[in-house]
């Protein structure tokens, strides 16, 4: 059969669109169909005008020599063949089918074709005059000239032409061959049929020719299709590569104003900075670095910073760099350095780690601040602090020796007025030696002189140890000492946790009165112990639970004199408390007693 | 108390070095000799053999710290029990002090009728 498996495949051919896949061949045999049958529809006008003109010339040629009722009858039929073949033109002009429903309209042709086929080959039949040979040539050539023409009209949808092509040919040749006695006739049906051969094959190279350029068309539209979106995407991506790369130029301004800036930053910089590679060779140093180190900017790279620590100590420098960087902590150290020319500078470096974003170590960056000038005072202080308390304290020791001999009873009994006149000299010059003592402590806690040897203690351990001590006072002020020792393990230092617990004791009982009951406990708050000292006192008005905490801040400030206080003692607990990483805080209602509460880091049980 | 001791006390101040001379002779009736430098206790620790040395920190020439490791160093002195006397109070100095091997610190200003009494504390005395 000649269907469309003679349709030269869409997908052979070359092109950028892509290969249709299964139901693309599918999509595309019925699109290259309809475009067939459009042919024909398209191409039937001049075929029906041909085959009534040829019709009419022929009924008039023959008129002579065929029966008039057979010829007119003849016509006839020719007539309402083409009229129905005609109406069916139009109808499909007017439906305007799509490419699914084409089959219906392709059948509904070829049975109109093939109607009209039966007509033209009874007349190779019913009009074949047996006498006049010149009529007998004349039926031949204009069946042949139908069947010719069909190859211009019908070839696009090779069924049709088939259709027409041998019903037409085929009788009248039927009627040449078998004319016996007659070898002009027989040669003449040989002659019709080696030009049916021709027919046929030009019909055939003509239908793959329109199947082939039609497929080429779908192709090209596809191509053409396949070009558009291409351009289109290629459009939306030149488009957003615009506005990528208007992003990226917006983003490497912004970096190249932000490296100015730190460029800036880092050039006026009063403190060095410097940054390290993975390794710990120095890879950026500013100016002032370089002033510090005393070395030109290519001696600060790489390995350079190492031989500007001072030998002594370079090494506790490193181990402490190593230990710092190893435990991912923050690097800081004070150190000193000396430059190529033998100059030493005291400094304090910080430096911290780059990561990127997976985690892999980058280098470091850091620090390093000149503080050769506030060593200098810190030593001066050192030494000053030093020398007043050595030199307060020598000539306090003499007279507090001495007033407490006397005062004793040793040397004999004084009168009653001496008696009481020395013991003012010997509780002032106590008052005077605390207050010797809280000022120093004072003094170096600013200072940050002040270490704590911190360590784990049993908070039950420092309650009972800080109550021991205040119990003789307690019981000389008849206060009752109440304490609620609960076991937990804290990060402290022993001697200052009990020196705060022993101010705080102090200050409650002092602002008790005999009778009253002072209540020391703790309570575990999860990471950290809550120390609470409560009193049943006078009270803290509100406006003062603060500033009690400030150097000579009382609340009465006749407190000092009368209750014996140097006012300090809550300043330098805030202190001790602030070193130890806690808080400490007082409530208190007036009339009723305070609670000085204070925090310290619990360890874990 | 603890009877018929001998005390010797090295302090560069006269002051300190009387009250506490008067001190421990009448609270605990105690022998007590005293010395002026670092040199002139080495020097009594010797001759005296005191049963137990109270030395000042501080002192001109050869502090507290040197004259005890000089005492240490002799043989005929290494063996008497050394206390110092210090205005320094801190924790760290304490601890510093505690190092060097002496028996006990006593913190200035002390308690003149409590003297006596510490130093037989810290040395184990009361028994």
């Amino acid at each position: 059969m000649f269907l469309f498996h003679d349709v030269k495949d869409p997908s052979s051919s070359p092109g950028l669109s892509e290969p249709p896949g299964p139901a693309g061949f599918q999509e595309r045999a019925q699109s290259i169909e309809a475009q067939q049958v459009r042919l024909l529809y398209t191409q039937a006008p001049i075929g029906l005008v041909a085959s009534v003109l040829n019709a009419g010339i022929a009924a008039f040629v023959l008129w002579n020599a065929v029966a008039h009722p057979v010829l007119i009858g003849w016509f006839t039929l020719i007539v309402v063949v083409t009229l129905s073949r005609f109406m069916l033109v139009r109808m499909y002009r007017r439906a305007a089918p799509t490419a699914d429903c084409i089959h219906l309209w392709r059948t509904r042709f070829i049975a109109g074709v093939a109607a009209a086929s039966v007509v033209w080959g009874a007349a190779g039949i019913v009009l074949f005059p047996p006498e006049s040979i010149a009529h007998q040539v004349f039926l031949v050539f204009i069946l042949g000239g139908m069947a010719a023409g069909a190859i211009a009209t019908l070839s696009s949808v090779m069924p049709a032409f088939l259709v027409f092509f041998l019903p037409t040919l085929l009788p009248v040749t039927l009627r040449l061959l078998l004319q016996q006695g007659d070898w002009v006739l027989t040669a003449m049906g040989f002659l019709l049929l080696s030009f049916a051969g021709v027919l046929f094959i030009t019909a055939r190279h003509l239908h793959t020719s329109i199947a082939e350029s039609l497929s080429l068309r779908l192709e090209n539209l596809d191509l053409i299709h396949s070009l558009s979106v291409g351009k289109e995407q290629t459009e939306h991506a030149n488009q957003q590569l615009a506005e990528s790369n208007q992003a990226l130029s917006a983003a490497m301004a912004e970096v190249r104003a932000s490296e100015e800036r730190f460029r800036s930053l880092s050039a006026a910089s009063p403190i060095g900075v410097f940054q390290t590679d993975a390794e710990g060779r120095c890879v950026y140093t500013n100016a002032r670095w370089q002033e510090i180190a005393g070395l030109a900017p290519e001696e600060s790279l790489g390995d350079g910073w190492n031989r500007s620590i001072h030998p002594e100590d370079r090494d506790g420098v490193l181990a402490e760099w190593l230990t710092s960087t190893r435990a991912g902590r923050e690097f800081s150290c004070e150190f000193r350095m000396l430059t190529p020319k033998g100059e030493g500078r005291w400094v304090h470096s910080r430096a911290a780690a780059l990561r990127a974003d997976s985690g892999a170590l980058l280098g470091h960056v850091g620090t390093v601040e000149d503080i050769t000038e506030r060593r200098a005072v810190e030593l001066m202080k050192d030494e000053f602090v030093s020398v007043v308390s050595h030199e307060l304290r020598t000539p306090l020791t003499s007279i507090h020796g001495a007033l407490g001999l006397l005062a004793g009873g040793l040397l004999g009994p004084l009168p009653e007025k001496g008696q009481r006149l020395l013991d003012i000299a010997v509780n002032n010059t106590n008052h005077l030696v605390r207050l010797v003592n809280d000022i120093l402590d004072v003094e170096r806690m600013k200072s940050g002189k002040i270490t704590m040897q911190k360590q784990v203690c049993d908070a039950a351990a420092l309650m009972t140890q800080a109550a021991d001590e205040m119990r003789v006072v307690a019981e000389k002020a008849r206060i009752t000492l109440a304490i609620s020792p609960q076991s937990a393990q804290v990060w402290a230092d022993p001697d200052r946790i009990v020196q705060t617990l022993t101010n705080l004791l102090s200050n409650a009982i002092k602002f008790s009165l005999p009778g009253a009951a002072v209540r020391l406990s703790t309570e575990s708050q999860g990471e950290q112990i809550l120390f609470q000292v409560k009193d049943q006192g006078r009270g803290i008005p509100a406006d003062k639970l603060e500033s009690i905490f400030g150097r000579f801040q009382q609340v009465d400030s006749s407190d000092s004199r009368k209750k014996g206080g140097t006012g300090l003692g809550l300043t330098i607990c805030r202190n001790i408390i602030q070193q130890h990483g806690g808080r400490i805080w007082v409530e208190s209602t007036l009339g009723k007693g305070s609670t000085f509460f204070f925090t310290l880091p619990a360890l874990p049980r | 108390m603890a009877t018929a001791k001998c005390i010797l006390v090295i302090d560069d101040e006269d002051d300190i070095r009387e009250i506490a001379q008067i001190s421990l002779e009448m609270v605990a009736n105690w022998q007590v000799v005293t010395a002026s430098s670092g040199n002139e206790g080495l020097a009594k620790a010797r001759t005296e053999q005191p049963d137990a040395i109270l030395l000042d920190v501080m002192m001109p020439d050869m502090d507290g710290p040197s004259t005890f490791q000089k005492l240490q160093a002799d043989v005929t002195t290494q063996h008497i029990p050394v206390l110092l006397l210090t205005a320094k109070v801190q924790a760290i100095d304490r601890r510093r002090f505690a190092d060097l091997g002496v028996k006990g610190v006593i913190s200035k200003p002390f308690d003149p009728l409590k003297l006596a009494n510490e130093v037989a504390e810290i040395l184990g005395w009361h028994s």
